[in-house]
């Protein structure tokens, strides 16, 4: 029994607002062994981008982890000191945001950028961590590194400058990358092409990835593993093919049916009635049961994980199938 | 209240069938940013060679919109479908080539007239946050251009603004509220209302749904389908989200670069895509169906528009490109009933 790269046993994230508890992320579960990718889906304010947050420890002040253990390659790192995080986040751990100029300092050059990321891990002359940034820039996609590195990151498209974040993030060859909506911003185009560096180099170097995303098309071509998440829990989880073609959920199947290549051409699409709910009013019991044509008595109760076929797990007291 | 004169205006095209609803004839705006005193001073003392930097958003581009018709405009960023649409909408002035509405060119109409094309076509935007006077009510947000185009009066607005937002689905208890009060989908409705409420004939909808979560995005959607077949009115609809686009649109038209290079009706445009750019964007989208693909890349970069490729400016990325397309332009040509494209593999 291999251990996987990530764990994430039990999470739970509690913001103090008023005197009052909010949880953004209830009791979250997930693996993610060497190599493979798993998609994490959910719309604004499901806990998506705080679940990854929390991965990285960079939960702050009036937020904080609550519950729960975070296993990198079996140890917690919930566990270590400020200082031991310091040494993970980067080099074990790297994550990548929507922003590139979130992670891009605007006026520093990129080659500045990417050796001090190399330099505060590992010790080695200048010359060959300038060798090596320069070596990643163009395993990312960026034409002629030799020039680029001089560049400052203005002197990039959006796409090229995420390019750049990617290769930040791949400098010290980590074992888990946690993409936050890093190709929202970009043309599909663009995106297409991201992706397809990414699904390349985390294959080659056996990199976990975890990609956060609303969008469930880029999740089908990119994810082995798909985790659905509403109001902060994780309603259902399995193989990408079981969560695309067999979900149990009917959150995750209200999503599927309501994508445009899912109806008929001009007719109406199937939607979700309602909104999500604000973290200050998550329905007690199943936080879906409001929108949910589902819902019964029963639904006032949180319901359980529930695991009728092996892998693919939801949270519902009536699943669709 | 309605102010149609120009129906039985001149401009009907000779054989009698009525003029589109809205044309547009080598329609181009070029943006110009001047170097200031300073370089000026040195390019003329000779230590500088600046020089005014000038964008070609948008390139001699014909188009045609129909009453009640959907036309979906795509292409990546910086393509100029936002620039188009805006000259459409008549906020922004083309700098060469005619807007037409009604077989009329918008820029000669008279006071009286001018005034009812702004009126008939109007325009949603993509952010629902800055698009909305945060210190106005919903209820001046959606009465300020119909008072003061006189459809309704001072006693009948309250009427008139419940009626509209009851059809955007938005309850009419609402309207003494403001913008922040509301969550992004319903500001959309109420963009959607503003638009709505002086009885237009074509809305511009500049990727309307774009910031908006999933299952917003559908409920969003079937309101702008709803509502054109109550009140058949068409939609331009900019979108980057080319399954969207597919899903509402009658036509679809793709830019590239500043110029269009397909047209087509929308299943057309799907089943048999021409344009080489066409082809790589269509390949590009990602799609539910397509399971663990490896990603198909289009190579290259757009280019930069300050520094536009000669030729047909896609031959730099184009997988066919020949010596020709370096140096000449293709034109926009019938390569089917109702389907053009601006390829010089056509010609060949």
């Amino acid at each position: 029994m291999t251990v996987p790269t990530l764990s994430v046993q039990n999470v739970c994230v509690q913001f103090d607002a008023d005197g009052r508890e909010l949880t953004a992320v209830d009791d979250v579960s997930f693996d993610v062994d060497p190599g493979r990718v798993l998609g994490l889906v959910g719309e604004s304010g499901s806990g998506k981008s705080v679940t990854a947050l929390s991965i990285m420890r960079l939960i702050e002040s009036p937020g904080r982890i609550t519950r729960g253990n975070i296993l990198l390659n079996g140890h917690d790192i919930l566990a270590v000191t400020e200082e031991e995080m310091r040494h993970i986040r980067g080099s074990r751990i790297a994550m990548i945001f929507q922003d590139p100029m979130m992670t891009l300092n605007p006026v520093l050059r990129i080659e500045t950028q990417l050796i001090e990321g190399i330099l505060a891990h590992r010790k080695m002359p200048w010359r060959d961590a300038w060798t090596h940034a320069r070596d990643i820039l163009g395993q990312v996609g960026v034409p002629s590194p030799d020039e680029r590195m001089k560049a400052y990151p203005h002197q990039f498209s959006g796409g090229m400058r995420q390019r750049v974040v990617i290769a930040a993030a791949m400098l010290h060859e980590p074992d888990v990358i946690v993409a936050d909506e890093a190709t929202t911003a970009l043309d599909v185009t663009t995106q297409s092409q991201i992706l397809f560096e990414m699904q390349r180099l985390c294959s080659d170097r056996r990199t976990a990835l975890i990609w956060i995303t609303h969008d469930l098309s880029v999740v089908a071509g990119l994810a082995h593993e798909v985790a659905v998440m509403y109001a902060g829990r994780i309603v259902e989880m399995g193989p990408v093919d079981e969560i695309i073609d067999n979900s149990m959920h009917p959150y995750t199947r209200g999503l599927m049916e309501s994508l445009p290549s899912r109806n008929q051409r001009g007719r109406p699409l199937r939607q979700i009635p309602g909104t999500a709910p604000s973290l200050a009013n998550i329905p007690a019991g199943c936080a879906f049961r409001t929108r949910c044509g589902r819902a019964t008595e029963i639904c006032f109760q949180q319901p359980e994980v529930m695991e009728p076929r092996a892998g693919h797990s939801s949270r519902c007291h009536h699943p669709v199938n | 209240m309605q102010l149609d004169t120009m129906s039985k205006a001149p401009g009907a095209s000779s054989n009698g069938a009525p003029p589109p609803l809205l044309q547009t004839k080598g329609i181009s705006r070029v943006f110009r940013q001047p170097i200031d005193l300073l370089e000026r001073l040195a390019v003329r003392a000779g230590l500088s060679n600046a020089k005014e930097q000038v964008v070609r958003a948008v390139s001699a581009v014909d188009l045609t919109i129909s009453a009640g018709e959907v036309v979906g405009l795509v292409g990546e960023s910086g393509c100029g479908k936002s620039t188009l649409g805006r000259m459409v909408a008549g906020v922004m002035p083309p700098s060469s080539g005619q807007l037409l509405y009604k077989g009329r060119p918008v820029a000669g109409l008279s006071a009286r007239d001018a005034a009812e094309f702004a009126l008939k076509v109007q325009m949603v935007f993509q952010d629902p946050y800055s698009s909305l006077n945060p210190r106005m009510r919903v209820r001046d947000i959606i009465g300020e251009a119909p008072l003061f185009h006189g459809l309704t009066t001072r006693t009948g607005l309250t009427h008139y603004v419940s009626d509209v937002l009851t059809q955007v689905k938005l309850d009419p208890s609402y309207m003494d509220r403001f913008p922040h009060q509301f969550s992004g989908g319903q500001r959309q409705r109420i963009g959607l209302a503003r638009a709505m409420a002086v009885n237009p004939e074509l809305i511009v909808c500049d990727e309307a749904i774009a910031a908006l979560d999933v299952s917003i995005q559908a409920q969003v959607l079937n309101l702008f389908l709803e509502l054109r077949e109550r009140f058949r009115f068409g939609y331009l609809f900019i979108s980057h989200d080319i399954g969207v686009v597919e899903h509402i649109s009658d036509r679809v038209i793709v830019m590239y670069l500043g110029r269009v290079v397909e047209e087509a009706r929308t299943e057309d445009l799907f089943a048999r895509p021409n344009h080489p750019y066409t082809q790589a964007l269509l390949k590009s989208v990602p799609k539910i169906e397509k399971r663990r693909s490896s990603f198909e890349a289009m190579k290259g970069e757009l280019p930069s528009p300050l520094n536009m490729p000669t030729g047909c400016p896609f031959h730099t990325r184009c997988p066919h490109s020949m010596q020709i397309c370096k140096s000449q332009i293709p034109e926009l040509t019938d390569i089917a009933p109702g389907h053009k494209s601006a390829c010089h593999l056509n010609s060949g």
